[in-house]
This record gives structure tokens, C-alpha cells and sequence, in this order.
């Protein structure tokens, strides 16, 4: 399990289009990935109703975790992610 | 005989209709919850079906969205509808007893519970959520999820109001539309009138309306006439009386993407060239190469003559990626608009000169365009000359602002030698002139562009600029109602710039004209007390000299 931690930049926050874009991400991941606020439970990252659940708006912290021991792959979808909810 | 009423709301169109109503189905109530007489795997069996029909539909409608803001809106309810979780929630609860429908509904309930107090943008998603339920269970319970439209015959659709997904769902058998809630530009506002359908939006009594009753919907005066007759409108009155061939005033076209400049006829050229489709899609800023390639291609579809491009207006309510723009409490009093330039020098820079040198490789070409350049939102004189210099070293002749706020009107004498034109935004200008927000129907009736204070307004800044020799038009959604256009060109206007489906009727109109019918109709019109008197003085006016 690799855990990595990024703020949300982008204006709407964690739901329609950025929301879309990582749960598909998260959906072609070879290993499965969760997400949540930090010290909250994570949820599924793959199912854009759970992301909307996090109800986790801009300058919000999300905690990002990769279910893989491959740290080259991690960083490879954690970069991927972040782009979604960046500015 | 049936009485004839009339009920009051706000046009969109000018042509009148008189069709039969057909209430757009008041969503029937959902089943009422159920244990499964028919075991667990027949009921998973009818939700994964029900699943899979939906996402083909997604597929297809989000294929035939003619926009992109509707394709997004689509997209995202589709991957809800398809999400994994809702499946096996809702499949949890059927293996606890419940039937299909009513496993689907408490796993809603469920994320809905979960997304309470979530405010905002986040809490309308509750109403995305609302309507994939509905639509999966209606069509486990055999009905179609959609609202039948009739194959054949004519009617006026009622409702209270209408999604993106409804909207797209119109055929020819749709020859007006009535909704209660909406404003002058809300989505069902902005879809049919780019489809040349007539409505009245923001229509109180629409309840009123019952399937079978044959109605007018008259949008030029704003109003259904139930049990009416035709000749009972005022939209198009004018037809058949003689034209003077030239319009009173220039009318140019309003366009936003390469489908729009195609679509251009008539028009003299094009007053509003808004530039923000284009860059919606990029998560980084399009380089300049980039830039020109898709100007190029807009100037290269569009008409003939002046053609003013618009400098990317964006801000919080409409939102670029790459711009970096912050979450605000009221965007449209935030940082939009030529505000932006000053966090993000280097794309307004860049898109000046990509606009330039796609006009002059057009130009190459032999087509007959002369480019210039406006910014939004100025409310400043420094404003306006920081915007003046930089087009004007990217090699711009004719530069101009937009006006919308306030605050510019009262400076216009200081803009001589700074800028060579205005382009009046009547929806921006009416929403900060009577501190009423666009997105809020509550306040939709401020926003009337009928209203004569604003009428007053684009008067005197008419009559500001005459006077230091700076031309000035107006490009708001309001130039796109012939009769208003009539009255802006009697109150001083030099130019309109309509719709591209709204053109040919303000011309037609524009051209039976002269310049003091004009100007009886314009202060018959601003000397009026509300704005329905104010049409019924213009429209009186040129009856007369009709």
C-alpha cells in the first residue's frame, strides 16, 4: 500500500468533470486505489457517487491510496489524478 | 366559446404558435417499495439490464448533444448511472428481499443521505441523481423513461421546467414550449432560441395549462393567450407591410464556434465573436499556433465584413482550466472578464496576436473580413487604454471595449482617442444596473430588456459617444427581438449584432423603417413605466408609420 496526499486546485471541487475524469482513471488502474479526506474512512476512488460522497471542495486535502507495492506505477496515476483536480 | 386568457412570462422568440398544449409528464410518483416475489436473481437480472439500456442512451444522446456544456452534464450522469457502487448497493438490497425498483431507491437515499449539507454545486447533483432513479425504474416498470412525444401533429410543450436531457429529446412535433420557472437566459431560454423555437419562460400561471387546450404563445408580448386565435399576437404584425430595402441600422451576427459562422446569412459582418468555446476542452493554454489555427478556421466559415472578436471572457462562472481562476462568492462581481489579464498576462497576450495573424492569413486568402479586437468587462478608462495598447502593438487598427458595467457609462467623453468603438452587453449591463443576478429566476422579471431604465441608459451612452465620435453597438441577446432593435436604432445606436437564427427578422424589421419611426418608437418606449407599456408604446409607434 503506497499513501500520498494533494490538495484539490481545481474551482468546482471533487465532482462533475474533474470527479469523471478520476473515477475513470482510478477505474483502468491495474490495482485498486481509495481516496478520502485525511483520518475519514476511504472510499472507492473508481465510483464517481462515492468521490461526490467526500463532498471535498478546492483547497481541500485528499489522502490517495495505491493498493500496489510498485512505486514507479503509483506515482505514474497519482500524477494522472492530481491533473483532475488541478487548475 | 371558450374565455381567452392570458397568462404573463418572459418571450423568447418573435414568431407566435398556436398549437395544443402537451404537459411535459409531471414525473409520475416511483413505485412504492416492494419485497421481490420473484427471487434475487430475476431482480439483479432487471437491474443490470436496466443499467445497460440507460448507458446506450447516454451514448447516443450525448453523440447528437450539439454542445459542449450539454455533453458534459450528460457525461457525468451517465458514469453515475453506471457506477459500480450504486449496482451493488442497490443489488445488496435485493438480496435482503426488496425488488429491483426499491433496492435501487434506498441505495439512492443512501448517497443522497451521504451527500446532505454538501451545499452548492454539490447538492444539485442530488437532482442528477433524481432523475437517473427515475429513469432506470420506468424502465424495469416496462413504461418508457422518456415522455412519448407524439410522431406527428403540432404542440406546445408545458413544464416547470426543463433538463438538458429533455431539451435534446424534441423532434418537429414541438412547435413551442411554456416553463415555469427559467429567465430570459436560462438553458431552455438559450436552447430554443438557438433552434428557432418560440417560448415563454418564467410563465407564473403555466399550471394553469391542461393537455388538449389549444393555446398562443405570443413571445413578442410575452405571453400565452389560452383558447386564443392567432391574430390575438402581436409576433410578426409587421409582415406583409412594405420594405425601404437598407436597414435603418447595421445588423451584424453573433457567433461562438465554426457551426454558428456557418450558419451566418444576411448579416453585415459579425458584432460579437466570443472566443470561449474554443478554449473550454484545454487543460493547459493553447499556444499560439494552436490559437491561430482555430481562429483561421472561424473567420474562414463566417461572413463577410467587420468582424470584432471578443477577447476570452471567463471567469468563476465560466470556468477555463488553465486560467487558475479561484472559487469566489459571487462571480459575477469577481475576477472575470479583461480582470483576468492581470493574473494571466501571457494568454491574453498570446491570444491578441494569434487573432491577428489568423486574420491576416484569411485576409491571404482574398475574403473580405476586417478584424478588430474588443475586451469584456471594462469598467475603467485605464482599463480600457491598458487593453487599447496591447491590441494595438499586437498590429490591431479599430480596438473597442464592451459595455456591461455600470460604471464605464459615466466616462465615456475620457474614452476618445483610447478606443474607436463600444459594443453594448445588455445582459451583463442589466444584471449590474438592477443588482439582479442572471442565474436567479426569482429576479428574471429585472432583467426584461424592455425595462426603460436600461433603454434610458443605452441612450445616453449613445448620445456620450456620438458626441466624441465613437461608434457604438449592441451585441446582448436583446438585439436579437426585432422590435427592440427598431427602438435601439431610435435611441442612437449605430449597429445591432442578433442571433444567427434572430438576423433575418431584425432585418426584415430594421428595413421597413425609418430613422424618426425609430425614434418615435424609442421614446415612446423609454418614457414608459414598465416594460410590457414600453413594447406597447414602441410597437403602437410604428404601427402608425407602418
Amino acid at each position: 500500500m503506497i499513501i500520498k496526499e494533494c490538495v484539490i486546485t481545481v474551482k468546482v471541487g471533487l465532482h462533475a468533470r474533474p470527479a469523471n475524469e478520476f473515477s475513470a482513471i482510478a477505474k483502468a488502474a491495474p490495482f485498486e486505489i481509495t481516496v478520502g479526506k485525511p483520518g475519514a474512512p476511504l472510499v472507492k476512488a473508481n465510483s464517481p457517487l462515492r468521490l461526490l460522497t467526500l463532498k471535498a471542495h478546492e483547497g481541500d486535502t485528499l489522502t490517495i491510496a495505491f493498493a500496489t507495492d510498485d512505486e514507479g506505477a503509483a506515482n505514474e496515476l497519482f500524477e494522472k489524478l492530481v491533473a483532475t483536480i488541478s487548475e | 366559446m371558450e374565455s381567452v386568457r392570458t397568462l404573463e412570462g418572459i418571450g423568447v422568440g418573435n414568431r407566435a404558435v398556436r398549437a395544443e398544449v402537451l404537459r411535459w409528464s409531471a414525473r409520475k410518483s416511483l413505485p412504492a417499495m416492494a419485497k421481490s416475489s420473484l427471487g434475487v436473481e430475476v431482480e439483479v437480472n432487471a437491474l443490470s439490464m436496466a443499467i445497460a439500456n440507460l448507458e446506450n442512451q447516454y451514448a447516443a444522446k450525448i453523440k447528437a448533444a450539439d454542445n459542449r456544456e450539454l455533453q458534459e452534464i450528460l457525461e457525468a450522469q451517465c458514469a453515475f448511472a453506471t457506477d459500480p457502487e450504486l449496482a451493488d448497493m442497490a443489488k445488496d438490497f435485493c438480496e435482503q428481499g426488496w425488488d429491483a425498483s426499491s433496492g435501487l431507491q434506498l441505495a439512492m437515499s443512501e448517497f443522497k443521505s451521504l451527500l446532505e449539507g454538501a451545499g452548492g454545486e454539490f447538492s444539485e447533483r442530488v437532482a442528477d441523481l433524481d432523475e437517473i432513479v427515475y429513469r432506470l425504474i420506468q424502465w424495469m416498470s416496462g413504461e418508457s423513461d422518456e415522455t412519448v412525444l407524439p410522431t406527428s401533429g403540432k404542440f406546445i410543450i408545458v413544464a416547470d421546467d426543463l433538463t438538458p436531457m429533455d431539451t435534446i429529446a424534441f423532434n418537429d412535433v414541438v412547435v413551442g414550449v411554456v416553463t415555469k420557472g427559467g429567465g430570459p437566459t436560462s438553458h431552455t431560454a438559450i436552447v430554443c432560441r438557438s433552434r428557432g423555437i418560440p417560448a415563454v419562460v418564467a410563465c407564473a400561471g403555466a399550471d394553469e395549462l391542461v393537455n388538449g387546450q389549444m393555446v398562443v404563445i405570443d413571445p413578442d408580448a410575452s405571453q400565452v393567450i389560452i383558447n386564443g386565435v392567432l391574430e390575438d399576437s402581436t409576433g410578426d404584425w409587421w409582415a406583409g407591410r412594405s420594405s425601404h430595402g437598407a436597414p435603418v441600422i447595421q445588423v451584424m451576427a453573433n457567433v461562438g464556434s465554426v457551426a454558428d459562422a456557418t450558419k451566418v446569412q444576411g448579416a453585415d459582418g459579425v458584432g460579437l465573436l466570443r472566443t470561449e468555446l474554443f478554449f473550454l476542452d484545454h487543460k493547459i493554454a493553447p499556444t499560439r499556433a494552436q490559437q491561430v489555427k482555430i481562429y483561421e478556421q472561424v473567420l474562414a466559415a463566417g461572413p463577410d465584413g467587420e468582424i470584432i472578436v471578443r477577447t476570452l471572457d471567463a471567469g468563476s462562472d465560466k470556468p477555463i482550466a488553465f486560467l487558475g481562476l479561484g472559487r469566489e462568492e459571487n462571480p459575477a462581481l469577481g475576477v472575470r472578464g479583461q480582470r483576468v489579464a492581470a493574473i494571466s498576462p501571457q494568454f491574453f497576450e498570446d491570444q491578441l496576436h494569434a487573432i491577428k495573424a489568423a486574420a491576416d492569413s484569411v485576409r491571404a486568402t482574398g475574403k473580405k473580413i476586417e478584424v478588430s479586437v474588443m475586451a469584456p468587462m471594462i469598467a475603467t478608462v485605464e482599463e480600457a487604454e491598458q487593453f487599447s495598447k496591447a491590441a494595438r502593438a499586437a498590429g490591431f487598427t479599430r480596438v473597442g471595449i464592451m459595455i456591461e458595467i455600470p460604471a464605464i457609462t459615466q466616462v465615456i467623453a475620457q474614452l476618445k482617442g483610447v478606443v474607436d468603438f463600444l459594443s453594448i452587453g445588455t445582459n451583463d449591463l442589466s444584471q449590474y444596473l438592477f443588482a439582479a443576478d442572471r442565474v436567479n429566476s426569482g429576479v428574471a422579471a429585472l432583467l426584461n430588456p424592455w425595462q426603460p431604465a436600461l433603454l434610458s441608459l443605452l441612450q445616453s451612452i449613445a448620445i456620450d459617444s456620438a458626441k466624441v465620435g465613437i461608434k457604438v453597438g449592441v451585441c446582448g441577446e436583446a438585439a436579437s427581438d426585432p422590435l427592440l432593435a427598431v427602438v435601439m436604432a431610435g435611441l442612437g445606436i449605430n449597429s445591432v449584432s442578433a442571433s444567427p437564427s434572430s438576423v433575418a427578422a431584425v432585418l426584415d424589421l430594421l428595413s421597413r423603417v425609418d430613422a424618426s419611426a425609430a425614434r418615435e418608437a424609442a421614446n415612446s418606449a423609454r418614457s414608459a413605466n414598465t416594460p410590457r407599456d414600453a413594447k406597447a408604446a414602441a410597437k403602437a409607434a410604428l404601427i402608425e408609420f407602418l
